[in-house]
């Protein structure tokens, strides 16, 4: 009765954090709200037994993403009007498409009672233990194949932001190990009292 | 234990991009050098020991036929255009040596959704592919129209593979497996979840009311971009498409079986209606694609009436034209640039007689007309369809290809019967010239002799 109750808080103010993202004027509030509803999220794992990916998705998504959601936000110069102006337009579309998904669970759960064969799996005592035999030998292949998906994201971050500009004055280390001291370094006998003309 | 040995193809791509990525920043040519020859010697080891590979899976010797066949086709294909990408993107400015390990990523995803065995792979697989998709899309930075096609193909392409996520984890919540062998006795969760997967890869290839994103991207993105988006990705996400519907059974799930159905009308249908109005050659050639994605839906569902090989010879008739047609296009510019509307290439013929004539070749293979190798692509589809008792389909396909007709032969009249209004730059690329004729000469001459293909095809399947 106790996680029941506790079920339905979390879950009734995640709906209530994920309206006001979409309904607050102010940007940097929607990001602050969008922070409370993954870590509402989080409680739900936590309360289906499931700590690791619910903590993950603490660490991950509220101290990685939307902390670089809020600073992007901060800085981007964001026309607030302009924003809210077309959303009536879209409202009869909204609700068509919530109307289908919601139909389709009310078919679901109702009419169509399926019991799942996923139970057994959720119920083992130590879900992080889990995880980890299966990580590394099971699913490895699909491992190394996601590190391979940021390689490509990392390569393609670099490709769309970095502009060549020629003005800029870089380290060329081909060039540099290439000279010889003679070429950059003129070595003048002076002679006391006279110095040296620097334009010979 | 992982079977490694299965998955040698993939790490030999991977080894190549790693050894391109140290090597690209040295010598930005050596990287094309480099892959072509690496791509040569992967044909080489799939065509003699790629039977080798697959031993130890479950899969059945059909299976292993599809997925062989498919890598080594994706391989030469990856040869071709590895080669074609350096002349165009230096005509441009935008040669970069990244643009060659977005290509061996793609191809790498691509052999990784051919091959998989789950959906869990599979997914990988193609975002994989389908991300380095969106950045060859927004390659050219300095360009909006560029930006705006990657945006627009990440956005909708983003969407699309959360379906696929959505719809692979109702799957999961039935039956507690990615495995595509455990889904014998289906409940509707996992029928909900199947139809959510399959829009993804509808979304994926193009297929009719998915298709929203492809005439802007194709508008937008460079034209050696364009040109991959049509052939190769489209070519592996079609034969997972196939080998989905064929070890899951899609035909005898009603629901599943009327979408397929759907989609394959409102492809062939939308295809030729999009493109009658089109002025510019990128959008007019992304309606006949989906014109032909409808064309391949129905080779998928009535492949049992013969066999595989109907897929594979329309699909590779596809992509030898494709190559063709925009090798031609790479190859015809002005001092402004590429060509871009279809009044550019107005009189062709008396600036050059050999595109002209190629050109001729290529669109008449599109329309289905007979000499040429299309016409027979179409009829084999045609032909296993009506036996498979899809009549509507078979009659919606033939009027759509009527109508396609009409496009295709007022570019031919522009070309032969216009006069030339802007002047052209004899750029003159060799292995490009190379490509499009060789396909022109591959598919006329299919008409006289046809045995190694059809061979072919009979030895495998």
């Amino acid at each position: 009765m106790f996680l029941l109750g506790t079920f339905y808080f979390f879950a009734s103010f995640l709906i209530v954090t994920c309206i006001s993202v979409i309904f607050s004027k102010n940007p940097v509030n929607s990001v602050l709200f969008l922070v409370l509803a993954f870590l509402n999220s989080t409680f739900l794992f936590i309360l289906i037994g499931a700590e690791f990916v619910g903590i993950i998705l603490a660490i991950v998504y509220i101290g990685a993403v939307a902390i670089l959601f809020l600073f992007v936000v901060m800085m981007l110069d964001i026309q607030i009007t302009s924003l809210m102006f077309n959303i009536k337009r879209y409202v009869p579309l909204a609700l068509l498409f919530a109307g289908v998904i919601l139909a389709e669970i009310i078919y679901l759960t109702v009419f169509k009672s399926s019991k799942s064969n996923i139970s057994e799996i959720v119920k083992s005592s130590n879900n992080t233990e889990e995880i980890g035999n299966v990580l590394y030998t099971k699913y490895f292949i699909d491992f190394q194949l996601s590190g391979i998906v940021l390689l490509l994201a990392m390569i393609g971050a670099i490709v769309l932001t970095h502009v060549y500009r020629p003005s800029i004055k870089r380290q060329n280390i081909d060039k540099q190990n290439t000279t010889y001291s003679k070429d950059r370094i003129k070595l003048v006998e002076t002679k006391s009292g006279e110095g040296i003309n620097y334009n010979e | 234990m992982i079977d490694f040995y299965s998955f040698a193809p993939e790490i030999f791509i991977l080894a190549l991009i790693l050894i391109s990525i140290t090597f690209g920043i040295l010598n930005k040519g050596a990287t094309i050098t480099i892959n072509a020859t690496g791509f040569s010697l992967l044909t080489i080891f799939l065509i003699f020991k790629g039977h080798s590979l697959y031993q130890n899976t479950l899969y059945s010797l059909n299976t292993i036929n599809l997925i062989l066949l498919s890598k080594i086709i994706l391989s030469i294909g990856s040869i071709i255009f590895i080669l074609l990408s350096g002349r165009p993107l230096k005509n441009e400015n935008l040669f970069r040596y990244e643009y060659i390990l977005f290509i061996l990523f793609a191809i790498l995803g691509s052999f990784v959704l051919i091959s998989s065995d789950n959906f869990l792979t599979a997914f990988i697989g193609l975002e994989l592919q389908s991300l380095s998709l969106y950045l060859m899309a927004a390659f050219n930075t300095k360009n909006l129209n560029s930006n705006e096609a990657g945006i627009k193909y990440f956005s909708l392409g983003a969407l699309s593979s959360g379906f696929l996520l959505f719809g692979i984890s109702m799957i999961y919540f039935d039956t507690a497996s990615f495995t595509f062998q455990n889904l014998d006795n289906f409940s509707t969760i996992s029928e909900v979840g199947l139809a959510l997967v399959l829009i993804a890869l509808f979304f994926k290839v193009s297929a009719a009311p998915f298709h929203i994103w492809t005439p802007d991207v194709y508008e937008g993105s460079p034209t050696i971009s364009t040109l991959f988006f049509a052939t190769l990705p489209k070519f592996a996400s079609l034969i997972f498409l196939f080998r989905i519907y064929h070890e899951l059974n899609i035909s005898k799930i009603d629901s599943l079986y009327y979408i397929f159905q759907i989609v394959c009308a409102i492809s062939l249908l939308v295809g030729v209606y999009g493109a009658i109005t089109q002025k510019i050659i990128k959008r007019l050639l992304a309606f006949s694609s989906i014109n032909h994605i409808g064309f391949m839906l129905l080779a998928i569902m009535s492949y049992q009436y013969m066999s595989e090989g109907t897929i594979f010879f329309y699909l590779i008739i596809y992509l030898i034209t494709t190559f063709g047609v925009f090798s031609v296009i790479l190859n015809l510019r002005t001092s402004e640039g590429e060509i871009t509307l279809l009044t550019g290439l107005n009189g062709l013929k008396a600036s050059s007689r050999s595109k002209a004539i190629s050109m001729l070749v290529f669109l008449f293979s599109l329309a289905g007309i007979p000499p040429f190798a299309g016409f027979f692509a179409k009829f084999f589809i045609l032909s296993a369809s009506i036996n498979d008792g899809f009549y509507i389909l078979s009659v919606i396909a033939v009027i759509s290809s009527v109508i396609a007709a009409f496009y295709y032969l007022s570019v031919i009249k522009n070309m032969f019967f216009n006069e030339l209004e802007t002047e052209l730059l004899l750029d003159n690329n060799k292995l490009s010239s190379f490509i499009f004729i060789s396909s022109a000469i591959i598919i006329t001459l299919f008409f006289f002799y046809p045995d190694p293909l059809i061979n072919l095809f009979d030895s495998l399947f």
